[in-house]
């Protein structure tokens, strides 16, 4: 489908300053084509900061972001996203005021241009995630579940290279996880490469090939789902003893 | 790429509040809407009543002057209370140059409409950050700078004097004895921004107008720039409102500052379309068709007894129609039609049916 | 030199006025984050109820403010209820039109209740200026202004030492995690509401003195409202008393230098450059102006 670059996205020293308090610091790791990436980390570590500086929504103090070997434009979110990158939302901002399917179209109208060609894409992709029935409800009525899974819609339907996961599981019951699970599992395949920041550790583990652990704004660890889970550091900030997931 | 035929809705949830109707339903009340136009027409040609007549011109007028306005207010959000300056600058810049220099108002509109967009690009921009009520005191403060700017500059506009356009009929000049071309004019007016409005709606543009509505930083992320967007939209409804503006001046023959850059202009813009249903093409339609009206009938019935009584029976109008309406007429009316189907959504039949005969 | 004494310490002095006038206002405006349309007519409403029970008793409208201060807090209560409260959780615009709506009822009731003719009330002491050194005052003014100071400090130690004035500050700053913390934030709403209402009732009463009444008096009035409070920042009450302090002054000086046609023109262009500018005001929250309402 697409031309797979190497290199899809790559952090240099980036860091972010909020008054006297440095959310991020000195952060620096690389995200090959097709890999799924997880980022775990205790709250407030900065993870929520590190997705809003990859997809342009905050100017980095310092450091240099750069996405499919250019770097982004710092602070205009809309810029990065056309180039190719999606972002799903932690707290879902779905179009109030549209539909299920307006909103996964409107996603899609960035490829392709008419209203009708859109909503072919958006069909598709809703039935993809399988909330295709939900296609003519209003926004308002919908599960977290639902919501979640409708950020995910949109997000894809703009046929990104890269996609960013914002806790995309919170919220969702067991099956409701397995489910996601397969879909993000399979979206490689697609040629949509995946950076996912979790907390539920069961799905995130066993799904990501490669873990970046953040604290206090800098990576402490990254390597294998089963070598970091072990990695001391990791479990004295972050794990704790129960969660040595050797799934891979 | 749908394979399968779209699948039965199992049963589309009660509309919950919004102030803008589910589209689905539009087809229907796009219907009514040019019926209820045909029927006005057809009642005052029969009636031929000058003052009925008048009236009509004034519906008409206004409706096509709140369409204007909801691509601002209703489609990109953009709640603007000061419209009137655009409405002004329009009126005054044809008039001016028919006054001064001959230039016919068919041509002078034209040259309204450019500077309106200009002005609306301006103060969006400059307000860019603004939200909610910060935004909708900005525009109210700078249409009242720019009719306090009019009142002083009397060398251009004739200052509180105002100017005044010889009732002199005349086509290249726009001015005529008879009413009926001025209801062609108003009601051509009225079908190009009700068309204008209706379209925008199929479009893309549409729905990134609705998108940096609904939430900008959701925009932001699927490649919307919202900053334009709002720009573009702002400098689109001003241009039309000049449009609008320069027919008033053609009709009533008469501007000042105070009565045509005032707050009561742009309140009766955003009322209108807040009472017909923000954010569709048919609400401010119905809302003039009902307002115009209906303020008209109030002030000959009332207003000879006690001056002002009108106004409280106006004002306590909007009161009840904004609490409990919210979605305006044509959102009360989206949702009476999808009740009254049967669950499965006429609204969603009908939205299917245009996307599936078309792909 | 002492014209521009004189203009100034005026300026101040009703600057402290305007401050009374616009305090309810922030505090409305900062803890239910809606714009009121009507807020001038409150300030006829009281104005009117202040003449008219000094035209009934013969008190001054300093006595009269124990009667129409809790008046208008019992329409405030009334107009919240039936007027803002339903349309709190809704988009804000139901709000405003709302507000609006009822603005131009009040307006044209009062019209035909009281006519359009001016009521005022006989000046106290016949009217003659106190003297200090070489500046001269008129009593009302001085007077209305040291209410204005008693009235701010009172409120501004209310709102640092009571629970009520840490729950206000609280839900200014951010309503849903007030309501986490256990405030109960409708209460408080409507509490709000009553008592900014209220405060416009002590306000009429110290304008009446030196302003008549008549139906649109609200007009000209609530657009200073807004302007002060923009300027002080929504929901700080300091900020409202030096945005009053500074459009007091503005207003004076300029009344004196500049042709009073362009008067109006000034407060709309303060309020323009320090919305672009400033827009959280002096003493406002940061980034208030930015996050609106109800999204």
């Amino acid at each position: 489908m697409y031309k797979l670059e190497n290199m899809m996205l790559k952090l240099d020293a980036v860091g972010r300053q909020f008054g006297s308090l440095w959310a991020i610091r000195d952060v620096s790791f690389t995200v090959e084509a097709g890999e799924i990436v997880g980022i775990i980390g205790p709250n407030g570590a900065g993870k929520s900061t590190l997705f809003n500086l990859i997809a342009g929504a905050v100017v980095p103090t310092t450091g240099v972001i750069r996405f499919l070997d250019r770097t982004i434009d710092y602070g205009k979110p809309y810029r990065v996203a056309r180039r190719g990158l999606a972002r799903t939302f932690q707290i879902p901002k779905p179009f109030k005021q549209l539909s299920v399917r307006e909103n996964v179209m409107l996603s899609a109208l960035r490829r392709h241009h008419t209203p009708r060609q859109a909503n072919s894409v958006a069909m598709a992709t809703m039935e993809f995630i399988r909330i295709g029935e939900l296609a003519e409800a209003s926004v308002a009525s919908l599960t977290v579940g639902q919501l979640k899974k409708l950020e995910l819609a949109r997000a894809l339907a703009a046929e990104p290279r890269l996609l960013l996961l914002d806790e995309v599981m919170a919220g969702l019951t067991p099956p409701e996880i397995k489910e996601m699970m397969t879909v993000i599992a399979s979206l490689p395949r697609r040629g949509i490469t995946v950076v996912w920041v979790e907390h539920v550790m069961m799905a995130i583990m066993n799904v990501a090939e490669r873990i970046v652990v953040i604290h206090q704004g800098r990576i402490i660890a990254q390597g294998k789902p089963a070598d970091v889970s072990k990695d001391p550091a990791v479990v004295g900030a972050y794990l704790g003893e129960k969660y040595a997931y050797a799934a891979r | 790429m749908i394979a399968e035929r779209f699948p039965a809705v199992r049963g589309v949830e009660a509309i919950p509040f919004s102030i803008a109707p589910r589209r689905g339903a539009v087809s229907i009340i796009e219907m009514v809407v040019l019926a209820s136009c045909i029927i006005a027409v057809i009642a005052a040609l029969a009636l031929s009543n000058r003052y009925a007549v008048d009236i009509m011109i004034r519906t008409f007028l206004w409706a096509g002057l709140a369409l204007a306005w909801n691509i601002a207010g209703g489609y990109a959000g953009l709640i603007s209370f000061g419209h009137a300056a655009f409405f002004g600058i329009g009126a005054y810049t044809s008039t001016i140059l028919l006054l001064n220099f001959g230039v016919p108002p068919w041509f002078g509109m034209l040259a309204g409409a450019p500077i309106a967009a200009c002005a609306g690009a301006l103060l969006t921009q400059a307000c860019a950050r603004l939200r909610g009520p910060f935004f909708i005191l900005s525009t109210l403060a700078a249409g009242e700078v720019i009719r306090i700017a009019a009142l002083n500059w009397r060398s251009l506009t004739g200052g509180a004097e105002g100017l005044e356009i010889p009732p002199v009929p005349n086509l290249v000049d726009m001015v005529f004895r008879s009413q009926w071309p001025y209801v062609t004019i108003v009601v051509a007016y009225m079908l190009a921004m009700f068309a204008l409005s209706a379209w925008i709606e199929q479009t893309r543009y549409g729905y990134y107008l609705f998108a940096t509505r609904d939430d900008e930083d959701g925009a932001s992320a699927i490649g919307i720039n919202p900053s334009h967007t709002r720009t573009a939209a702002m400098a689109l409804s001003a241009a039309m409102t000049a449009i609008g503006g320069t027919l008033f001046a053609q009709y009533f023959l008469y501007l000042d500052p105070t009565h045509v850059i005032s707050p009561d202009i742009s309140f009766q813009f955003a009322l209108i379309c807040a009472v017909g249903g923000l954010g569709t093409a048919s609400g401010p339609v119905f809302g003039a068709l009902i307002i115009v009206p209906l303020s008209e009938l109030l002030r000959g019935l009332l207003s000879q007894s006690t001056s002002g009584l009108h106004l409280v029976i106006y004002g306590i109008v909007v009161i009840i129609v904004i609490l409990y309406f919210p979605s305006g007429i044509s959102g009360a009316i989206g949702r009476a039609v999808s009740r009254v189907s049967p669950a499965g959504g006429f609204a969603a039949r009908v939205q299917a049916r245009k996307y599936d005969a078309q792909a | 030199m002492s014209t521009i004494l004189q203009l100034l310490v005026s300026g101040i002095m009703l600057g402290g006025i305007y401050a009374v006038m616009s305090i309810g206002l922030t505090l409305i405006f900062g803890v239910l984050k809606i714009v009121n349309f009507a807020h001038g007519e409150f300030l006829m409403l009281a104005m009117y109820a202040a003449w008219a029970i000094v035209s009934a008793t013969g008190m001054t409208t300093y006595t009269a403010m124990a009667v129409v201060t809790p008046l208008l807090f019992c329409f405030g209560l009334l107009v919240y209820l039936v007027i803002v409260r339903p349309g709190i959780e809704k988009p804000h615009l139901v709000v405003v039109f709302a507000t609006m709506g009822l603005s131009i009822a009040m307006q044209n009731l009062a019209l035909v209740a009281m006519t359009a003719d001016l009521r005022d009330v006989a000046p106290l002491f016949g009217g003659t200026p106190i003297k200090f050194g070489p500046l001269y005052f008129r009593v009302e003014l001085l007077l209305g202004f040291l209410i204005s100071i008693a009235i701010t400090l009172a409120l501004m130690i209310f709102v640092k030492r009571t629970y009520i004035g840490k729950a206000i500050r609280a839900t200014v700053q951010d309503r849903d995690a007030a309501m986490l913390m256990g405030i109960n934030v409708p209460r408080l709403f409507l509490l709000t509401f009553a008592g900014g209402s209220a405060l416009v009732g002590i306000a009429g009463c110290i304008m009446l003195p030196l302003y008549s009444t008549f139906p649109t008096v609200g007009l000209n009035f609530v657009l200073i409202a807004y302007v002060v409070v923009v300027l002080g920042g929504m929901g700080s009450m300091e900020g409202a008393f030096l945005g009053g302090i500074c459009i007091g002054i503005v207003q004076s000086l300029s009344g004196y230098y500049v042709a009073p046609a362009y008067g109006q023109m000034f407060y709309f262009l303060i309020f323009l450059l320090v919305m672009i500018f400033r827009p959280n005001g002096l003493l406002g929250q940061r980034g208030a102006a930015m996050v609106g309402i109800n999204e």
